[in-house]
C-alpha cells in the first residue's frame, strides 16, 4: 500500500440529544400502545448514523417508520401465529407440552439464518454514506447451508464448534457486504476466535472477572482487525486502537452513569461508547472514495430486521 | 481540510463531490458548479428536502435517491440553506423535539403515571364489574386446587372449623369454605370466590374462639368485598405492565417504577385492611360475639410476630399497626355496654379443635 492515508472517524453526537430522542420516542410509544416503535427505531437510527462522521461526510440511515412498521405487522403476525400454536398444543396437548416447547425453539432457530440474510439486506440498503448505499449481497440459500451444517457440529461437539458457526456466519455476511463497487471481506476463523475465548473464559475465572475488559477488548480487536474494504487493487485496512484499561474505564463508567441516574443517563452511556469505538479504529489504506460508484440497488422489506427486534437479537455481527 | 468553507453537492451516483454554488427562493434549491460557466442548473424542491445538523455542518438531503449538499459554517449560503429548509415540525415526534427536556421528562412521568392508575386501578376494577361470582369462584377454585397441591391438610381441624363457621353469618353471596393446613407458620389468607386457608400456626396463637370469630369476619370481608380478587386481577395488570416498561425502559427504570408502584400498592393494602377489620367486627356484633375479639387476635398475632417469609404470610400482608389496635379498641368500646350472647355451640366446637390431636 503506496500513499497510505489515513482516514477520519468520529461521532458527534450529544448524550443530550440522544435522550431527547429516546424521551419523545418512549412517549410517542406509550401513547400509542407501542405502535410507533418503528419510527422511533427509524429515528434513533437515523440520529446514531448521521452523527457518524466519516472522512467529515455523515452516514445516512434512510429506512423509515412506515417501511419498518410493514415490517413489524408481518413479523408481529408471524411471531402471533407460532405462539398461537404453542398455546393451542398447551391447552390441548397435556404430555406433549416439552414437545411443543422444543419444536417452537427449533423453528426460531432454523428462521435465524432468514433473519440475519433479511435484516442484513435491508439494513445495508438502507445505510448510504456519500450517498453512496451500502448493499449485501449473500445468497440465503448459502447462509442456510452453512448455519445448519455447523449448528449441526456445534450440537455433536458439545458446543466448542460453536466459535467455528459465529466464525463462518460472520465472514460469510461481512464478505457480502458492498459500498457501492467496494467490498467488505473478514479474515477472523474459527480456530483464532476458539483460542481467544478459552483464554478470555479462564483468565476471567481466575482473575475473578478482572480479565473481563481484556476479552472485551481482544473480541472487538479480532473484530476491527480482521476487517477489509477492497476496490480493485486498492485496499483499506481497520486496526484497534482500543486497551483493557479503556474498556474498563467505558464499561464501568458507562454502569454507574446508568444505576445513579435510574436508568435515564443510558442515552450518555450509548454515546460514551459510540464515541470510543469512532476514536478506537485507525483506518487506513490507499483507497480513493472519491471513486465509489453507486452500484447496489435498494430494497424495502424490513420484516427480518423486525424480526430480530422481537428476538431481542439486536443487530449480529 | 480547506481553507475557505465549502458547499459540496453528492450525486448519489459517484463518491466524489462537486464544489457548487447554491441559491434559494420559490421553495427551490438552485445548484449551479462552480467550475463551469455554461449555466446548467439542477433545481430541487424544499418540501422534499431534509436537513440534519453535526459538529460545524448542515446536510441536506435533496431527494429520496440520497443526493445531498454538505455545508460548512460560514459559508456565504450557509444561512439561505438553514431558513430554506426547515426542521421536520409536522409530525408529532418533530413537534415534541422541539419541547425542553424537563418539559418532556414531566411528559413522561405523567404518562406513567396514567399508566399506572390505569393498570392497576381502573383495569381491574373495570374486570371487577364484568367477573361475575360464579367466575370468581371458578378463578378461586383454581387458584385453590393449584396452592393445595403442595400442602397438607389438617382434616380434623377443618372439619371442625367450617362447623364452626356454620354457625356464623359470615357472607350474603358467597359460601365460605375453610380449610386448615398442617403448618407452624403464623398465616391466614382468602381467595376470590369462598375460600379461606388458615395455617395451623395461626391457630396456635388463639386462646378465645372469639379471636377464631375475628379472624373468620377478617378473611371473610376480604371475601365479600372482593379483595382477593381485585389484588389477584390488580397483580396481573401490573406484571403486564412491568413487563411493558421492561421492553421500553430497560431493567433499571423497571425497578425504580416496580418500586414506586410496590409503596403504593402498600398503602392500597392498608386501606382493604382497615376495611376488612372493621367490617370483620361488624360481622362480630351482628353474631353476638364481642368485637373485644379483633383486638386480642391483633395482640395475639403482634406477639407471635417472628419473621415470617413469603408473598402470602400474614405479617407481610397485614402488618400489625398499633393504629389497627387502636381502631378495633376503639370500636369495642363503643360496644362496651352491649351485651353478647355467642351461639354457645360455638365455645364446644372451639374446645374440640383446641382438644384434637
Ligand atoms: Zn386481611
Amino acid at each position: 500500500m503506496e500513499n497510505r492515508t489515513h482516514y477520519r472517524m468520529a461521532y458527534h453526537g450529544t448524550g443530550m440529544d440522544l435522550f431527547r430522542i429516546e424521551i419523545v420516542n418512549l412517549i410517542l410509544c406509550m401513547v400509542t400502545l407501542g405502535f410507533y416503535y418503528p419510527w422511533a427505531k427509524a429515528k434513533t437510527l437515523q440520529y446514531l448514523y448521521s452523527q457518524t462522521l466519516f472522512e467529515e461526510q455523515p452516514f445516512v440511515f434512510s429506512g423509515t417508520g412506515q417501511e419498518m412498521f410493514k415490517g413489524f405487522v408481518k413479523a408481529f403476525a408471524l411471531i402471533a401465529i407460532l405462539w398461537a400454536g404453542v398455546f393451542i398444543s398447551l391447552w390441548y396437548g397435556g404430555e406433549i407440552i416439552q414437545l411443543t416447547l422444543l419444536l417452537f425453539y427449533l423453528i426460531i432457530i432454523a428462521m435465524i439464518p432468514l433473519i440475519i440474510h433479511g435484516s442484513y439486506k435491508y439494513r445495508m440498503a438502507k445505510s448510504s454514506w456519500r450517498g453512496i448505499r451500502f448493499g449485501y449481497t449473500g445468497e440465503r440459500s448459502e447462509l442456510i447451508k452453512i448455519f445448519y451444517r455447523d449448528l449441526f457440529l456445534t450440537i455433536i461437539t458439545f458446543g466448542i464448534y460453536g466459535s467455528w458457526l459465529a466464525m463462518n456466519i460472520r465472514r460469510y455476511v461481512l464478505d457480502h457486504v458492498r459500498i457501492g463497487n467496494a467490498t467488505f471481506t473478514y479474515h477472523g476463523n474459527g480456530g483464532d476466535f476458539f483460542l481467544l475465548n478459552l483464554k478470555g473464559y479462564f483468565l476471567t475465572l481466575f482473575t475473578l472477572g478482572i480479565y473481563m475488559f481484556w476479552w472485551q477488548k481482544d473480541l472487538f480487536e479480532y473484530f476491527v482487525n480482521n476487517l477489509r474494504l477492497r476496490q480493485g487493487d486498492h485496499k483499506v485496512a481497520f486496526r484497534s486502537k482500543a486497551t483493557g484499561g479503556g474498556f474498563a474505564g467505558l464499561l464501568i463508567v458507562n454502569l454507574l452513569i446508568v444505576i445513579f441516574t435510574l436508568g435515564f443517563g443510558y442515552a450518555w452511556a450509548v454515546t460514551r461508547t459510540l464515541n470510543y469505538v469512532a476514536n478506537n479504529i485507525d483506518i487506513y489504506g490507499d483507497l480513493s472514495f472519491d471513486e465509489l460508484v453507486q452500484s447496489q440497488s435498494d430494497y424495502s422489506d424490513a420484516t427480518a430486521d423486525d424480526m430480530a427486534d422481537f428476538f431481542d437479537f439486536g443487530f449480529i455481527i | 481540510m480547506s481553507e475557505h468553507p465549502r458547499l459540496l453537492f453528492f450525486d448519489a451516483n459517484n463518491a466524489s463531490p462537486r464544489e457548487v454554488y447554491a441559491e434559494t427562493g420559490n421553495g427551490k434549491i438552485y445548484l449551479s458548479n462552480i467550475d463551469d460557466q455554461d449555466g446548467h442548473v439542477l433545481i430541487f424542491e424544499t418540501v422534499n428536502a431534509t436537513v440534519s445538523a453535526t459538529g460545524n455542518r448542515l446536510f441536506i438531503f435533496l431527494n429520496k435517491n440520497g443526493a445531498y449538499l454538505s455545508v460548512e459554517a460560514g459559508h456565504p449560503s450557509y444561512h439561505d440553506l438553514k431558513t430554506a429548509v426547515q426542521p421536520e415540525r409536522k409530525s408529532w415526534f418533530g413537534k415534541m423535539m422541539a419541547l425542553k427536556w424537563p418539559v418532556l421528562v414531566t411528559v413522561l412521568v405523567g404518562i406513567f403515571i396514567i399508566a399506572y392508575f390505569i393498570m392497576a386501578r381502573v383495569i381491574p376494577a373495570a374486570a371487577l364489574k364484568i367477573i361475575t361470582t360464579e367466575q370468581e369462584a371458578e378463578i378461586g377454585n383454581s387458584f385453590y386446587r393449584s396452592l393445595m397441591t403442595t400442602e397438607e391438610k389438617d382434616t380434623a381441624a377443618t372439619r371442625i372449623v367450617n362447623e364452626f363457621a356454620s354457625r356464623l353469618y359470615l357472607s350474603e353471596k358467597y359460601r365460605i369454605r375453610i380449610t386448615v393446613i398442617k403448618e407452624t407458620e403464623v398465616n391466614a389468607y382468602a381467595l376470590p370466590g369462598g375460600n379461606i386457608v388458615l395455617y395451623t400456626g395461626i391457630l396456635e396463637t388463639m386462646d378465645d374462639p372469639d379471636m377464631l370469630v375475628a379472624l373468620l369476619g377478617h378473611e371473610a370481608t376480604h371475601i365479600n368485598e372482593r379483595h382477593s380478587l381485585q389484588s389477584m386481577l390488580s397483580a396481573m395488570s401490573m406484571s403486564l405492565l412491568r413487563s411493558m416498561i421492561l421492553s421500553g425502559f430497560g431493567d433499571v427504570g423497571s425497578i425504580v417504577l416496580e418500586h414506586a408502584g410496590t409503596l403504593e400498592q402498600l398503602s392500597y393494602s392498608r386501606k382493604l385492611e382497615r376495611e376488612a377489620d372493621r367490617k370483620g367486627m361488624e360481622l362480630m356484633i351482628r353474631n353476638e360475639v364481642n368485637p373485644v375479639g379483633m383486638k386480642k387476635l391483633m395482640t395475639g398475632l403482634q406477639e407471635a410476630n417472628d419473621n415470617l417469609p413469603g408473598i402470602f404470610s400474614f405479617i407481610s400482608t397485614h402488618p400489625m399497626s398499633d393504629e389497627r389496635i387502636k381502631t378495633a379498641d376503639a370500636f369495642a368500646a363503643a360496644h362496651k355496654t352491649a351485651t353478647f350472647a355467642p351461639d354457645p355451640e360455638l365455645r364446644k366446637l372451639w374446645q374440640q379443635l383446641k382438644a384434637r390431636k
